[in-house]
């Protein structure tokens, strides 16, 4: 078993209760197989940065999973088929954090690091 | 994004007892990455606005002698700004207005 980081951006036109019911799709496959839903979080409607099937926008969804190599297949495939989901990412990572990712905690604290890059040449 | 970057630069110059009335306004070059101090944030494919700061206006990965950050470092950007464009966080490019 090892974990994983899924995202999975759905269609602007879905209401966010859909995106519920199409989320919970995803973790009662993940339960069938024996995995587990460590951490979900839903990102909210965010602009895209480029437009995606003539998306401008889309509906953000993270979870972070325990799965092992049949169930990872099995998901994918399954993200793929859903007509809803217009892009998808399943990475592995060594540990999921328990914290909030940082597009919700600066949305939320709206406090920004600083980090300062300094441009020596123009 | 990189015009802001350079106000902080002046402020910093200022602080640092630079003398403002000579003609002539010079960058010090400062010294170490900025990640690699204590509580810098970590990179994040996730963190769009951290990543934010090391890609140009339009929108291409800003090169470390610029930025000045370490190799190490500026590897695990550029890993993390491609997965970021790829689930549409960051743009390949800024296209105008």
């Amino acid at each position: 078993m090892a974990f994983y980081e899924s995202i999975i951006v759905i269609r602007q036109d879905v209401s966010s209760s859909d995106v519920d019911k199409i989320a919970d799709d995803f973790m009662k496959i993940i339960k069938e197989h024996n995995g587990n839903v460590l951490k979900t979080e839903y990102w909210g409607l965010r602009a895209l940065a480029y437009e995606i099937k003539n998306n401008k926008k889309g509906h953000y969804y993270f979870m972070g999973i325990e799965a092992d190599n049949a169930l990872v297949k099995e998901l994918g495939r399954k993200i793929k088929l859903s007509e809803s989901v217009i892009r998808s990412s399943l990475v592995k990572v060594k540990k999921i954090s328990q914290e909030p990712s940082p597009i919700l905690r600066t949305k939320s604290l709206d406090l920004e690091e600083t980090v300062d890059v300094t441009i020596n040449q123009q | 994004m990189s015009y802001e970057n350079n106000m902080d630069s002046l402020d910093y110059d200022s602080k640092s007892g630079i003398d403002k009335n000579s003609s002539k306004m010079f960058f010090r070059k400062r010294k170490g990455c900025p990640l690699c101090s204590n509580g810098s944030p970590e990179i994040d494919y996730k963190d769009p606005e951290l990543l934010g700061k090391f890609i140009s206006e339009g929108g291409r990965m800003l090169p470390s002698r610029i930025t000045n950050v370490c190799s190490k470092h500026q590897r695990n950007i550029k890993k993390s700004i491609r997965h970021s464009r790829i689930i549409a966080l960051l743009p390949f490019v800024f296209q105008g207005k």
